[in-house]
């Protein structure tokens, strides 16, 4: 069984709240890290600005997380995490994975702004102690912090616990939705401006997604890259792990979910006026703003639910391929036009 | 007889990975140790030379002869972060880079009031900009000195000066050239960006940040809006800037352009950019010719209102010139500057309208 460590870039102090009150919170539930294999050859690594070591040190989070790994905070200089947040998250994953590459270690990507369901890691861990070497998942915002913050649970204050099982986290997004969840649900009027994810609803019982957006949650590098150009999650991903068959893709609530903790601060895409979800105008979107593999994470059915039966929602699967289908030729055909 | 200094001022050097290193050692900084340069400075406390790069390169920078002698003049002062943040990434990670070790610079010249002296690492300096520019500060006391260069061929000015400077300087290699010996070679060996800026040039470029008219052979005029800001002296030490020195930094940093003062000539101040041949920035594969709109628009949109104040300079770039002979190209530049300038302001205008809506929007 190879080496592996969990990998937190903390950019900004809003990221460090969110990672210090949420994210640490929910990977220190039952199922999560605590009820991982092979603890001694794991580790948890955090990058972060000078400014930041002190707080994340000292808070109870991560002594508790202390309990069940090795957990090394590295301090790089505050006056590079002054710029555009994605840069010096690019560097840091490029200093985290030259030395990580080097032990053969298989890498979980633990974003500082994701809340994990109840048993996600687990179920991670044990893909990756099948042989799979990337596992990836979609993700879908929240804006419900009270409802999160009350079901947090602390033991002698010794650090606050997140636990939340993958179906009530999906009754937690039904009940307070996101308003832009709410606008990339493909029959809403105002239909999104961004459509990154596209939402077909269960009835009342979740969503089939359909999203160019797949995110690595878990890599083991196969080929040793570094000085990737981009970032982690795109050339890094393509050059270190090149063949599909090494895939895996969370397509179920039920096994793998995280969501985002927004809050509800962004409202990108959220139109201001009545536009229609249509094949043509997606399509153009796709052309625009997405690359051939974004687009092909669109032919992945994910399911985010409360406890359905699939098969009864076969009927959702064939809209969306119709969708999904007509928006890509269109945008296969804008391609076309533009070269020529 | 040097006058001593009553000012801080600290020249600053971001620059990492090998190329650039050897190209600041053995190019660069020769010619900022030419008599009428750096040694022209008072030996004094009040003057610091900081360098900043990548942990990996301090122990080759410090062995470096060219640093030795820098210390007879200077106190030098190298720092070095991990090297995994220089490594990878695209354009916009060099920037990102240089912007990091600049803002460090900024906050150390903040906690003595120091002035900044911005010096790119692969350039060479005319013989007398260091001692031009002191004058500057001490006579009209301005926060901000802008200077116009040229950038020329990376190879040719390097054989060039390897046969006539290196290899024949008998002490410690230093590169003595004079601002119109400088300027002859950089316009004989000019890169394709410095071509794509000249006003008559028929694949004109996308990036205006400088627009050159002829001046014969003998040299050129220039009117430019993203001038090389060489010293600045804070009224605002800011870090919270998104781009580099040159761009938001300085509107920041200084933001009443009366307190700018604009070089006029390359006989004051003048450094030429050693630029790679496959550098192309700028410069449209198909034909282009100047358009004044396409220019204002640009202006306006990457540049701030003190930066704008530039283009009412002329400045002269030359080898030795009568300026009375070319009055008809300066009036060509006034006619275009009157042109454009109220054209940046209506696009101004309306990028400024936009950013309302939109913040208004969020």
């Amino acid at each position: 069984m190879n080496k592996k460590c969990f990998f937190t870039a903390i950019a900004n102090s809003k990221e460090l709240g969110l990672f210090i009150n949420y994210t640490l919170p929910s990977l220190l539930s039952k199922n999560n890290i605590p009820s991982i294999s092979n603890k001694n050859n794991t580790e948890y690594l955090i990058w972060t600005s000078d400014d930041y070591v002190d707080t994340l040190s000292k808070s109870n989070g991560i002594a508790q997380l202390c309990n069940y790994l090795n957990v090394n905070i590295k301090g790089v200089s505050r006056y590079f995490f002054m710029g555009k947040e994605s840069l010096v998250t690019s560097a840091l994953y490029r200093g985290m994975l030259e030395n990580s590459q080097k032990e053969n270690f298989g890498v979980f990507s633990i974003q500082p702004d994701v809340i994990w369901a109840d048993g996600t890691i687990l179920k991670i861990d044990k893909k990756a102690n099948e042989g799979i070497r990337v596992i990836l998942a979609g993700s879908i915002l929240t804006r419900s912090k009270h409802v999160l913050d009350t079901l947090k649970t602390s033991d002698n204050h010794a650090g606050e616990i997140l636990s939340v099982p993958p179906r009530k986290l999906v009754q937690i997004l039904l009940d307070d939705e996101h308003p832009i969840t709410s606008s990339q649900i493909i029959d809403n009027r105002n239909f999104s401006t961004w459509p990154n994810s596209i939402y077909w609803p269960l009835g009342d019982q979740g969503y089939l997604m359909r999203t160019t957006e797949l995110h690595p949650l878990y890599v083991h590098p196969k080929n040793y890259v570094t000085n990737f150009k981009k970032s982690f999650a795109d050339d890094f991903l393509k050059m270190a792990v090149p063949e599909e068959e090494d895939y895996y893709i969370a397509n179920n609530s039920d096994e793998i979910f995280l969501v985002r903790t927004d809050f509800g601060e962004s409202s990108k895409g959220i139109p201001d006026r009545i536009n229609i979800a249509n094949e043509t105008f997606f399509g153009l979107w796709l052309n625009n703003y997405c690359t051939a593999r974004d687009r092909d994470n669109l032919k992945h059915h994910i399911w985010l639910h409360k406890g359905i039966n699939i098969a009864d929602w076969r009927s959702s699967i064939n809209h969306s391929n119709i969708f999904i289908q007509k928006s890509i030729s269109f945008s296969k055909a804008f391609e076309k036009q533009t070269t020529t | 007889m040097k006058k001593p200094s009553k000012y801080k001022l600290c020249f600053a050097v971001t620059v990492w990975g090998q190329k650039y290193i050897d190209t600041f050692l053995t190019y660069s900084l020769p010619s900022l140790m030419s008599g009428n340069n750096i040694p022209s400075l008072v030996a004094n406390d009040e003057f610091e030379f900081l360098i900043r790069t990548s942990e990996e390169n301090v122990e080759y920078i410090l062995g470096s002869g060219a640093i030795e002698i820098l210390k007879k003049y200077i106190k030098v002062d190298i720092k070095g972060f991990e090297p995994f943040l220089f490594k990878g990434g695209e354009t916009e990670d060099r920037y990102w880079r240089m912007s990091s070790l600049h803002r460090e610079i900024i906050s150390y010249c903040a906690q003595i009031n120091a002035g900044i002296v911005f010096l790119p690492s692969d350039v060479i300096w005319a013989d007398g900009t260091i001692c031009n520019m002191q004058k500057i500060i001490e006579e009209k006391k301005p926060r901000v000195i802008v200077m116009c260069t040229l950038r020329s061929q990376e190879i040719k000015i390097k054989n060039y000066l390897d046969s006539n400077f290196l290899l024949n300087s008998e002490i410690n290699k230093i590169i003595t050239i004079s601002s119109r010996e400088l300027v002859r070679i950089a316009l004989d060996n000019p890169h394709e960006i410095t071509k794509s800026r000249f006003i008559d040039s028929s694949r004109f470029t996308t990036v205006p940040a400088h627009i050159y008219w002829r001046l014969g052979n003998e040299g050129l005029l220039a009117r430019g809006a993203h001038l090389h800001p060489l010293y600045v002296h804070p009224q605002h030490y800011t870090l919270d800037f998104r781009t580099t020195y040159d761009a938001d930094f300085l509107s920041m940093a200084v933001p009443n352009p009366e307190d700018y003062h604009v070089c006029d000539d390359s006989d004051i101040l003048f450094f030429s950019d050693l630029t790679a041949a496959g550098d192309l920035s700028g410069i449209l594969k198909k034909p282009a010719v100047a358009d004044e709109k396409r220019i204002a628009s640009w202006i306006a949109k990457h540049t701030g209102p003190a930066h704008r104040t530039f283009l009412n300079t002329p400045i002269w770039i030359h080898t030795g010139i009568d300026k009375t002979v070319w009055a008809e190209q300066l009036e060509e530049t006034k006619i275009f500057n009157n042109a454009v300038q109220p054209q940046v302001e209506l696009f101004s205008n309306e990028i400024e309208k936009k950013n309302k809506e939109n913040s208004s929007g969020e």
